[in-house]
């Protein structure tokens, strides 16, 4: 589960104080607020990227405060992708993998199976160069997925692909939630992606987040 | 024709209005080209009158001689000092400590970079202004910065193994190539998106694996480039070296020094001579690393199957 | 493939680019050690040192050459003999080829010298005759006279064959004796009737030794050897005593290894090696050098001299096998790079020889120096394109439209003596005044060697250099000289007080006292030749 209690954080033009957020285990939480208004800045802070200057953050029953963000064990895809581009999809895959010492073998079944849920099979070998957007947020999930992470981050992902793209990811994202249940916290500024996708809907206005009934 | 398709000119036609802009345009890039052929022309223009210089002195000799053509093969000032004994040993060594000033160059401005890039600390502006000042110090006063540094302990007992010998050299060299190396690869890091650092981190890495596995590959053509410049700079470098490292014909001597021990002797066409080989060797160098950085870029580009 | 190896390249990347880097760097400077093409090294000749000794120098001098070969590897053999038997060798034998002599006079090495038959001398120590007895004899002896009383048996070295013999007889031959004739002659007389002629020294002290004498005359050192030490006993006469004599090692001319056999002698006039042993054996030793392998030596040399003593000095680090780190610049600037270094100290930089432009240069860091000597002398003159007429005299210089170009007179030695020159009937002042008015060109140049080039290049019309800047272009341009006086530099050769080296320095002196001519033909009046300035260092390398 994520629970932020009474955060605040200062991250550059951002001043967020008091933020409550709750989403139960296996939840799929939806942030939205306009743009610009802190939500990246939030995910950040529950990935560990910005310190808090008030409050805790709670992952799966731990104190994740002050923890390292490599420790935290999140699934982070933020909002331009961030592919590494001097390796193949592949690589990208087993990235996390490689870091935990994973055996070879197991690795490459892994990244198989991975891509084909993502169904990316065909695109193994190739540099994350010439990838469409589509192709490359598939890339980027499959990668925060490889180690089966407890908690899922997602930074606006459907916001800068087409309509018939947006679709499919979202169909994806849909999927691979009732598959895996992981709790997952969604950034986005589109309500019709909170109304497919929420289990849990917050809205942040003016530095507070406010929780909505969902449909 | 709508009300907006005239101009202070009056309502002008379509055709007109073309060829107006066309006409417009051929002359804005003439311009901007001809303003920036001026400099090339003078780089152009100096490379050339070296070049003439050499070969009327090679002729006169040429002339001289009963032997026309092997006079002008062997007798010209290029070929003279190439079979210098010491203009030899002068590539020998310039070739050796440029190198190794460079990679010494890289070596400490991959991390100074990063940290500049990437870590903010204190003072971290006030560090940057200071690695600004090999750049703009007059070379002659890093050079006698360095010989009154060695004048004190820790220093002085390095003092009889550095001064005026061969260390000096790559001390010297290194001391300025440095600088221009650390400002390269900043801004290399600075042009890397740090999301992939942190989503690497979040995948698991420390920030060590993080930068070996993810910046540092990203890094590779800003590393050559520092490499480059690094190089290049070492190879110039003359002001500190003379200064600190003297200008030991068959010791301390480089290709840059050997240019002024010539004119020192009066030997003006012997100068100018090491001074073409010394833009030779730069060019050389330059291309093989535009090569090497147009196989990368072109890597990075290709579809692999 | 390539794709694969990039694949696998991808994750390794920074341990790849370390090592790669670690690689190269490693090779690069073992090749900058090792592949340098000047050292010539590597032709380590292990061919054995051959070496002519005094028999009296026995002692000191085999453990100088087993040290000696302990360190290097390299064998020294000794031939020994009297002193002055060793040269008559040297002079007959014309088949073997010895590297070196060491003999306890040096009147024999520069015997040798002037025969042609040996190059370098090097002084290393003094010994002082005087009288022994064994330590259980009762005879007294206390003047001269007792030495020569009737029926004393004396041994004595040879006059003609050792340097023992031939001091005693030096010192004896000033005193007059009653009977009108010298001490000498009454001695000859009666070792001749009673006692005996050595032909070593060793010889004299082996007669005392075993008694076959009463008495006999030897160096006061030989009485520290072991063998005698504990039988035999000094008596200090003070005529003899007062006879000093140098004992002097010289390189030969007939050795087919000069450069190793020099090294060699320098290892034994080393104050770190070579003069220790000496000291420890008896002998007054001189001040010697810091031994070195391969001596280096920091030169600074005014850019004028530059021409004339570069081949000297290509000479000089061959044969000698020493490292001249040399410094040309403008005597301004390298007076003041002297002036940055802390207690004049060679390590850090400091100069072990100064060749100055101008004594100008000399005379205000003259309390660093020594032993300076004038070598030579060079004319100042004013260079103009060749055929034309615009200078004929000093004030032309300040014509309007005429360009100019001098030394600064604060960087270089051309500076300051074109200003004293020219500060006559205020030329200079007034030549200052035109270089600030708009359209006139008058440039000062950090170094001489600066100057001609711009009148060759046609961008001034007169330029004031010295004549030797102008000999390489003899043909392209015109000289006119000054009338009045002053219009002369001339450069003093010296060594610095802190030297470490003084008496390689000193045999440098002497290879540019050899080559007069490598001077004349670069334009300058060589000074150097002339007999009483050469004595006066003669005296001084002693």
């Amino acid at each position: 589960m994520i629970c932020l209690d009474d955060v605040s954080l200062n991250a550059g033009a951002f001043r967020l104080k008091g933020i409550h957020l709750l989403i139960p285990t296996g939840d799929y939480g939806v942030l939205m607020g306009k743009t610009g208004a802190g939500k990246t800045s939030i995910l950040e802070a529950i990935i560990g990227f910005t310190s808090l200057t008030a409050g805790s953050i709670t992952l799966s029953g731990r104190d994740v405060t002050r923890e390292n963000p490599a420790l935290r064990g999140i699934g982070y895809l933020p909002q331009d992708g961030a592919l590494f581009s001097t390796m193949t999809v592949e690589e990208n895959l087993a990235f996390a993998l490689r870091v935990r010492k994973v055996e070879k073998k197991r690795i490459v079944a892994r990244v198989k199976d991975l891509a084909e849920l993502m169904g990316i099979g065909h695109l193994l070998s190739r540099r994350t160069h010439g990838l469409s957007g589509g192709e490359r947020q598939r890339v980027a999930l499959g990668r925060a997925l490889a180690f089966e992470p407890s908690i899922l981050c997602l930074d606006e992902p459907l916001s800068a692909l087409d309509s018939e793209t947006r679709e499919q990811i979202l169909q994806l994202l849909v999927t691979i939630h009732k598959m895996k249940g992981v709790t997952t916290l969604h950034v986005t500024h589109d309500l019709g992606e909170a109304a497919t996708l929420a289990d849990r809907l917050f809205r942040l206005v003016d530095g507070k987040v406010e929780m909505l009934n969902t449909a | 024709m709508s009300e907006w398709s005239g101009s202070k000119r009056g309502i002008e036609g379509y055709e007109t209005r073309a060829s107006r802009i066309t006409l417009a345009n051929r002359v804005f890039i003439a311009s901007f080209m001809m303003i920036g052929s001026t400099y090339l022309l003078l780089i152009f223009g100096m490379l050339l009158a070296d070049v003439l210089y050499v070969f009327e002195q090679s002729l006169g000799k040429a002339r001289n001689s009963s032997h026309f053509w092997a006079s002008l093969i062997s007798d010209n000032p290029i070929a003279v000092s190439l079979r210098d004994p010491k203009i030899q040993y002068s590539i020998w060594l310039s070739m050796i400590s440029c190198t190794l000033s460079a990679i010494g160059s890289v070596a400490f401005a991959v991390p100074l970079g990063y940290v500049l890039s990437r870590i903010p600390f204190r003072g971290r502006n006030l560090v940057d202004a200071f690695l600004d000042i090999p750049i703009v110090l007059p070379p002659l006063i890093v050079g006698l910065s360095l010989l009154i540094l060695f004048q004190f302990a820790p220093f002085k007992w390095a003092a009889r193994s550095i001064v005026y010998q061969v260390p000096g050299v790559i001390l010297a060299q290194w001391a300025v190539s440095c600088a221009y190396a650390v400002r390269t690869m900043k801004m290399t890091f600075d042009q890397i998106n740090p999301r992939c650092e942190q989503v690497a981190i979040s995948l698991g890495c420390t920030r060590f694996q993080a930068f070996a596995w993810v910046t540092f590959p990203e890094a590779k053509l800003g590393l050559l480039t520092a490499f480059t410049l690094a190089w290049a700079r070492s190879l110039g470098e003359f002001g500190p070296l003379l200064i600190f490292a003297g200008a030991t014909r068959m010791k301390t001597e480089v290709l840059s020094t050997s240019v002024f021990l010539e004119m020192n002797v009066g030997n003006i066409e012997g100068a100018v001579a090491v001074s073409l080989l010394m833009i030779f060797t730069s060019i050389v160098v330059l291309m093989i690393t535009r090569w090497a950085s147009n196989q990368s870029a072109e890597e990075k580009a290709s579809v692999k199957l | 493939m390539l794709g694969s190896l990039r694949r696998r390249y991808g994750s390794l990347n920074l341990q790849v680019v370390v090592v790669a880097a670690l690689l190269v760097s490693i090779a690069l400077i073992g090749l900058l050690i090792f592949g340098n093409p000047s050292r010539k090294s590597g032709k380590q000749s292990h061919r054995p040192i051959l070496l002519l000794a005094a028999a009296g120098l026995r002692e000191p001098i085999e453990e100088i050459a087993r040290r000696y070969e302990a360190e290097y590897g390299v064998k020294v053999d000794i031939q020994f003999g009297g002193s002055n038997s060793l040269l008559s060798q040297i002079q007959v034998d014309r088949i073997s080829t010895p590297d070196l002599l060491l003999v306890s006079d040096a009147s024999y090495t520069q015997q040798a010298v002037e025969k042609s038959l040996a190059k370098e001398t090097l002084s290393i120590a003094i010994q002082r005759p005087c009288v022994i007895v064994r330590k259980d004899a009762t005879i007294e002896i206390r003047t001269v006279d007792d030495l020569i009383a009737p029926g004393r048996r004396l041994s004595i070295g040879n006059p003609d064959q050792a340097a023992i013999g031939k001091a005693v007889r030096e010192a004896l031959q000033r005193i007059p004796a009653a009977d009108g004739s010298n001490q000498w002659l009454r001695l000859e007389s009666s070792v001749s009737q009673y006692g005996v002629f050595k032909p070593t020294v060793n010889e004299v002290a082996n007669d005392v030794r075993i008694g076959a004498v009463d008495a006999g005359i030897v160096w006061n050192a030989t009485v520290s050897s072991p063998a005698y030490k504990d039988t035999l006993r000094v008596i200090e006469l003070p005529e003899l005593a007062s006879q000093s004599e140098m004992v002097s090692m010289a390189v030969l001319a007939s050795s087919q290894q000069p450069t190793e056999a020099l090294k060699f002698a320098r290892y034994v006039s080393a104050r770190d090696r070579g003069l220790e042993v000496f000291h420890s054996h008896g002998l007054e030793v001189q001040e010697g050098d810091d031994w070195a392998a391969r001596p280096e030596i920091n030169f600074f040399c005014g850019a004028v001299n530059r021409r004339s003593i570069e081949p000297i000095l290509e000479k000089f680090q061959e044969r000698e096998g020493v490292i001249v780190n040399t410094i040309y610049d403008g005597c301004g600037i390298l007076t003041g790079r002297m002036k940055t270094i802390q207690n004049q100290d060679p390590s850090l930089g400091f100069p072990d020889l100064y060749l100055a432009c101008d004594r100008y240069y000399l005379d205000n860091v003259k309390d660093w120096f020594q032993e300076d000597v004038d070598i030579s002398d060079i004319e100042i003159v004013m260079v103009v394109p060749k055929g034309s007429t615009l200078i004929s005299t000093p004030q032309d210089l300040l014509k309007p439209g005429i360009r100019v170009a001098i030394g600064q007179p604060d960087q270089c030695t051309i500076g300051a003596l074109t200003k004293r020159l020219l500060d006559r009937d205020g030329v200079y002042e007034s030549l200052m005044k035109k270089q600030l008015e708009p359209g006139e060109t008058v440039v000062e140049k950090s170094s001489s060697a600066l100057l001609v080039p711009d009148v060759l290049t046609g961008h001034v019309d007169v330029a004031i250099a010295y004549l030797s800047d102008v000999m390489p272009n003899r043909g392209k341009v015109d000289i006119v000289h000054f009338e009045s006086g002053d219009n002369v530099a001339i450069q003093p050769l010296s060594v610095a007080k802190n030297s470490r080296h003084k008496q390689l320095l000193r045999r440098f002196y002497e290879a540019v006292w050899r080559e007069g001519s490598s001077f004349e033909s670069k334009g300058f009046h060589f000074r150097y030749g002339n007999p009483a300035v050469s004595s006066a260092v003669r005296h001084v390398a002693k």
